[in-house]
This record gives C-alpha cells, sequence and structure tokens, in this order.
C-alpha cells in the first residue's frame, strides 16, 4: 500500500517534469484564472462594503427649535416611526448637543467666550434618523416635509447628502448585480476553461493510460498520478497568483481607497487577511474539486 | 488453459470480426494463428485480455470464466497474461528500463526485485546492454525484444505475441521466433499470431487459421495453408 502510494507521487512528479512545457502552460493559465478570481471576489467585496459604509454614513439630522417641550418633541418621534422606511431615531438632547458642539470647537476661543456668555442653551435637540436602506431615503424625506410640525424644525440637515444620496441609489444597485454578472460570468468561463485544460492535459497522454490499463494496472493506479499532479499544478499556480495577487493588491488599494473614501479604514494587507478564506480559501477548494472532477472524466475516457 | 466455445463477435454496425469460434489450448502449447489481414486474429488477442467482450459465447481462462468479467478482475487477468502487441504499445517518453519496470510498478513489487526482475528479462531477451535507451533509439527487432521483455515481467502462464515478426528482416524474425520457442520450452504457453510463412512452417507446432473470422483448419504440426 505505502509503496503504491509512493508510486504514485513519483508517477505524478514525473509526469510533471517530462510534460515540462504542458505543465508551465498550465500553471500559467491556473495563475491567470486565479488571478482573476481573485480581482473579480475582492472588487465585489470592496464594492459592497463602501456602499454598506455609505448607507450607515448617510442619515437625516432634523434640527429642532430650541426649547420646544418634550412631549411635543416625543410626538414628532413616534410620527416619524410611523414612515417604514425607517431603521432608527436617535435622540440628541439640547444639553448633549451643547456639550459636542463645545468640544468639536475646544481651539477656537472666540466661539467658547461667546457660548459662555449665553446665560441659556442655543442649541435645540436633534433627531438623527438612519434608514433602512439607500432607497428609502426619498421616501423618508418627502415624509418629513409632510409633516404638519413643520414650525418645530429648525433645519434639516440632508441637502449636503442630496446629491450623493441620488447617485448611490442610480450606481449601487446596477453595480452590484451587473458586478455579480460579469463575475459569474468570467468565473463560469475560467472553470470550464480550466477544466477542459486538465482534459487536455490527459489527452495528450491518452496512449500512456491505455499501455497502463493494458500491462494491468488497477484503474485507480492509473487515476491517482493524473489527479496528483493536476493538485500540484494547482497548487503551484495559487500561491504564485497569491503572491502576485498580494503585491498588486498593496499597489491598487490606496487607489481605490482614494476613490472610495468612505468605505473601510482596513489596511490593504488587513483586507486581505480579513477576507482570505472567502477569496483564497474558496478558489483553491474549488479548483481541487474541479480537477478531480475534469481528471477523473478525462482518464475514465480512455479506460475501456 | 485458454478456451474458446462457439464465441462470437460483433462490431456495431455489419461486421463480424469472429463468428463461433471453438479451441482449446493445452497449458505449455506452441500454437501459431494465421489468417488474412482482418480474418480476426487481433481480435481473438483482445477477447482473452478483456479489452473487449465476446458477443456471444464462452471464454475460459485459466478454469477463470472471463466471459463476463468484472471491471475488478481485469488488472489480474492482465498480469497473469503477457502480450506483446502488434504496435508495441511502448512508452515513448520512458527508457527500456522505465518502460518494462512500469509493468512491475502498477503491482506493489518493491524496487529491489524490480530491479532484478527487469534484468533477468532483458538476459533472456538479450538487449541488456540497451537498457537506458528510449525507444526511438532502438531498432525495430530490438524494439520487438523489449516489447517480449515486458510481456515477461508477470513470469505470465501464457504469452501472446501479435505479429511479433512483422516487420523484420528473415534473420531477426527467425531470431524472435526462436526466442519465443525457448520461452515456450520453459513451459509458457505461446500463441504466436502471425502472417509469416517460413516461421509457421519452421515451427511445425499447431497452426489455427482463420479466414474472414471462421476457422477454417486447426491441426497439430500444421503447415501455413493460405
Ligand atoms: N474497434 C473495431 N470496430 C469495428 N470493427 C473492428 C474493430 N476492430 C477490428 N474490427 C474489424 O474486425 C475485423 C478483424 O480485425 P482484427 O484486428 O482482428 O484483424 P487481424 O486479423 O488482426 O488483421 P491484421 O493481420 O491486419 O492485424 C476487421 O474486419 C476489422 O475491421
Ligand atoms: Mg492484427
Amino acid at each position: 500500500m505505502f509503496i503504491n502510494f509512493k508510486r504514485i507521487i513519483k508517477f505524478a512528479g514525473q509526469d510533471f517534469l517530462r510534460n515540462f512545457w504542458l505543465s508551465s502552460i498550465t500553471i500559467i493559465i491556473l495563475i491567470m484564472a486565479f488571478f482573476s478570481i481573485s480581482l473579480l471576489i475582492t472588487l465585489n467585496i470592496v464594492l459592497k462594503q463602501s456602499i454598506s459604509a455609505i448607507e450607515k454614513k448617510v442619515d437625516i439630522s432634523l434640527y429642532l427649535e430650541p426649547n420646544i417641550d418634550q412631549e411635543k418633541i416625543n410626538n414628532l418621534k413616534n410620527q416619524l416611526l410611523v414612515c417604514p422606511g425607517i431603521e432608527e431615531i436617535k435622540y440628541i438632547s439640547a444639553e448633549e448637543s451643547l456639550t459636542e458642539f463645545r468640544s468639536e470647537h475646544q481651539d477656537k476661543p472666540l466661539i467658547i467666550e461667546s457660548l459662555d456668555e449665553l446665560t441659556n442653551n442655543p442649541l435645540g435637540a436633534t433627531l438623527v434618523i438612519k434608514a433602512k436602506s439607500i432607497n428609502d431615503y426619498f421616501t423618508i424625506l418627502n415624509y418629513v416635509n409632510n409633516l404638519p410640525e413643520q414650525e418645530l424644525i429648525q433645519h434639516k440637515d440632508y441637502l449636503q447628502h442630496k446629491i450623493l444620496i441620488q447617485q448611490l441609489n442610480k450606481i449601487s444597485y446596477h453595480l452590484v448585480y451587473f458586478g455579480l454578472i460579469i463575475s459569474s460570468i468570467f468565473i463560469l468561463i475560467s472553470i470550464l476553461f480550466v477544466f477542459n485544460l486538465i482534459r487536455l492535459s490527459i489527452y495528450t497522454r491518452r496512449k500512456e493510460i491505455e499501455i497502463m490499463h493494458l500491462v494491468g494496472a488497477t484503474d485507480w493506479f492509473i487515476r491517482l498520478p493524473y489527479l496528483v499532479e493536476g493538485l500540484i499544478h494547482i497548487t503551484i499556480a495559487w500561491i504564485i497568483s497569491f503572491l502576485f495577487f498580494t503585491l498588486f493588491w498593496q499597489w491598487l488599494f490606496p487607489y481605490l481607497n482614494i476613490f472610495l473614501e468612505i468605505s473601510n479604514d482596513l489596511s490593504a494587507t488587513a483586507f486581505l487577511q480579513r477576507y482570505f478564506g472567502l477569496i483564497f480559501g474558496i478558489e483553491i477548494l474549488g479548483f481541487f474539486l474541479l480537477n478531480i472532477l475534469s481528471s477523473g472524466v478525462a482518464v475514465d475516457k480512455y479506460l475501456k | 488453459m485458454i478456451k474458446f466455445s462457439n464465441v462470437s463477435k460483433f462490431y456495431y454496425p455489419d461486421n463480424y470480426a469472429l463468428r463461433d469460434i471453438n479451441f482449446r489450448i493445452k497449458s505449455g502449447e506452441f500454437v501459431s494463428i494465421v489468417g488474412q489481414s482482418g480474418a480476426g486474429k487481433s481480435t481473438i488477442i483482445r477477447l482473452i485480455i478483456a479489452e473487449e467482450q465476446a458477443t456471444e459465447g464462452k471464454i475460459v481462462i485459466g478454469g477463470w470464466d472471463i466471459t463476463n468479467i468484472r471491471r475488478r478482475g481485469i488488472p489480474i487477468l492482465r498480469r497473469q497474461i503477457g502480450v506483446v502487441f502488434q504496435d508495441f504499445k511502448l512508452l515513448s517518453k520512458r527508457t527500456v528500463f522505465e518502460n518494462i519496470a512500469f509493468a512491475l510498478e502498477t503491482t506493489g513489487v518493491t524496487t529491489q526485485k524490480i530491479k532484478q526482475i527487469v534484468g533477468q528479462v532483458l538476459k533472456i531477451v538479450n538487449l541488456k546492454e540497451k537498457i537506458n535507451r528510449f525507444p526511438d533509439e532502438l531498432s525495430i527487432g530490438e524494439i520487438q525484444r523489449v516489447s517480449i521483455a515486458r510481456a515477461l515481467v508477470h513470469r505470465p502462464k501464457v504469452l501472446i505475441a501479435d505479429e511479433p515478426t512483422g516487420n523484420l528482416d528473415p534473420i531477426n524474425a527467425q531470431d524472435i521466433i526462436n526466442l519465443l520457442k525457448k520461452i515456450n520450452e520453459f513451459g509458457t504457453t505461446v500463441l504466436l499470431v502471425t502472417h509469416n510463412r517460413e516461421s509457421v512452417n519452421y515451427l511445425k507446432a499447431r497452426v489455427i487459421t482463420l479466414e474472414k473470422g471462421r476457422i477454417i483448419s486447426d491441426r497439430q504440426q500444421g503447415r501455413y495453408i493460405l
């Protein structure tokens, strides 16, 4: 048993070296497939993340007039809660607003001084509205604008987001689905390509398989070296593509970060670390399975 | 040793390669099978090593009915029968040693033992000095002998040679025939498929003659009658 195992590994290694060109080409193609799949998966993750990060950041603040009864505020809040698209409403009391304002302007003595001169709080409470999804913002804005209690609201802070929301609303949906579709198509193509590549490399050695079979090798003794050889190709390609990708990613990441500034504050390396399993783990597992499938199918074709 | 009972082999759509074949080869016999091209000679070999399945009839090898042999049995059967194929079936990317060793490596024999056996069979076919050559670096006669050497590694009870003198000049052909005779004298049953009139007549052994898939003659001490 052990001697068979050793020989299977030996045959796989020999095949690998004797068919050096075929092996190299196989590995290069595998590297490209791995690399593109990694890139696609990664970009999808970044895209999704930035969208949800933006969604989290974009909220609507209602700055209320100072000195309103708490009851009126609660009433307003309750009315808002009825609006379907709202995820939560944060209430910031007038005092909290003031504290925050002070700490924000600590280094501007002029402002602090003038605040100190005032006897009462010039600020009112604030209601910060978070939407369930980016698509709900316009519904919410509409709702807010049509509330009867407009006189309670000093001003609404959403204008600065308005363009961003509009744009995101437009792109995010398309971007995510378009990205997914393109990636799926591309991944499917690479899978088919690799599947056939493995079959081709076995096809070129069909005579060998036939002979092994005729001189009395068992089916598994014939299949396993090809399987192992495929695993060697995949592992090598995977390692190389991983190294390349890491370098490429270090280079690309700053650009992505400028572009999607709002996204997250992970570093390039931390990002890859966090998603290692999702990107590279699934990839290699998938290709291992693919190899088992395609080399099995291909070899069996020549085992009459 | 080998028994064919009413064996037919039909190739789709309309080709009877063998029709109602009956013969029985005893252990230690030397039998020549002759017949024109397409008569069905190689088909008989393919049936014996279960490369093909008979359409009708029954085939028994060494008491083992292989008519409906299961997949798992095929390697076991093939290790008991040495075959010299009409087209040699050597691996061009492996040396003489590796080509022969290969047939043993598939079975779990130790490396030590493999070296020993390969040495022995190469001595039988008298090719020891070409052990590290590749098939392209050998003459046809030498390739034939490598092929015979490989067929011998499992110490088979039956050796089948399909046209081993096919492309050889008379002297080389004679060498091969003598080699087969020698192997037969050690007790191995030999089945020789050939076109070669001189060889058959020289052997003075049993001859089965095939024509269009049927046996037209089966004689002890036969002659080439086509
Ligand atoms: N795989 C196949 N499919 C269909 N017909 C086949 C197949 N193999 C062989 N035949 C046919 O079976 C018949 C016998 O073939 P076989 O190879 O046994 O001939 P042979 O006697 O060995 O001839 P040769 O002396 O030329 O080697 C031929 O007519 C051939 O065309
Ligand atoms: Mg033939």
